[in-house]
């Protein structure tokens, strides 16, 4: 009887033991699941920014690459200007003339005027 | 008197003495520790069932805990999943906009470029007509030309005009 009596209460104090570890176990648990997240957290921060700052740095060289085109574009068309200047005065002038230009000779009234113009 | 009356009487008065004195305090003695043999028994058994049931209980818990252990987990990977695609999709979202502006940038540009173009083309276009004009225009087209401009004036105002 003794030894029974021994016995339960040992399983008992086991028991709680156990209870005990149970919690600590659960609470270890959260703490990692908590840990996981944040490094989850962490990691995406990271990800993000490296992305983004990868990202404005091809954005900016294109943009800027894009911006030189176009200026290129721009004075490739401003220094065939005088082809267009030249053929809209024929047209203009001819009508207000009533009677047919020369196109050499306009060229070289736009050359004049533009030369004029740049000084 | 004979000595085995003696020792009979005697041994009678010893039966009697311990009767009155002795019996009754070695019964209440033998109840006492019977009952306490018994709340021992007593004691041992609700031990044994609290035991048995604090087992039980211990093993359920122990399911739980592993339950709990197994929910946390797939919580906080569901967590990171979302918070994952919530990134990706705050991330492409920004990429977007920010493409959108960079583009609309360039269009302005664009735009400008070619308004500056047209701009520059008709400025020289004028000039360049006034200046052939100049050269050009004989003082005799030059009255035919403002003959014809009030001739026109002329037209433009009988039309508009309410008869007097």
């Amino acid at each position: 009887m003794r030894e029974d009596l021994d016995k339960a209460i040992a399983l008992k104090s086991e028991i709680a033991r156990m209870e005990a570890d149970n919690n600590a176990v659960l609470a270890t648990a959260r703490a990692e699941a908590m840990q996981i997240l944040q490094h989850t957290l962490d990691t995406i921060a990271d990800y993000k920014t490296r992305q983004l700052r990868d990202f404005e740095e091809e954005l900016t060289q294109k943009s800027k690459e894009a911006q030189e085109m176009l200026i290129q574009e721009k004075q490739a068309l401003m220094g065939n200007i005088s082809d267009l200047v030249t053929k809209a005065t024929v047209t203009v002038a001819s009508k207000l003339l009533d009677q047919p230009l020369k196109a050499r000779e306009v060229k070289a009234a736009v050359d004049q005027v533009m030369k004029k113009k740049s000084a | 008197m004979d000595a085995s009356l003696v020792s009979l009487i005697s041994f009678v008065i010893f039966i009697g003495v311990f009767i009155k004195y002795g019996y009754q305090r070695i019964v209440r003695i033998l109840d006492a520790h019977i009952s306490a043999t018994k709340h021992a028994l007593t004691m041992a058994h609700d031990t044994k069932e609290e035991a048995a049931s604090a087992l039980h209980e211990h093993y359920l818990l122990q399911e739980d805990v592993t339950k709990a252990i197994s929910v946390i987990l797939t919580r906080a990977q569901e967590e990171a999943e979302t918070l994952k695609k919530k990134a990706f999709q705050d991330l492409e979202e920004l990429m977007i906009n920010r493409k959108k502006f960079v583009d609309q940038v360039m269009e302005r540009l664009q735009y400008q470029a070619v308004q500056d173009i047209k701009d520059q083309v008709a400025t020289l276009t004028i000039e360049t007509v006034r200046h052939i004009l100049q050269k050009e225009l004989s003082s005799a087209k030059h009255k035919e030309l403002n003959q014809l401009a009030l001739q026109r004036i002329g037209v433009v105002l009988k039309s508009t005009l309410p008869a007097i």
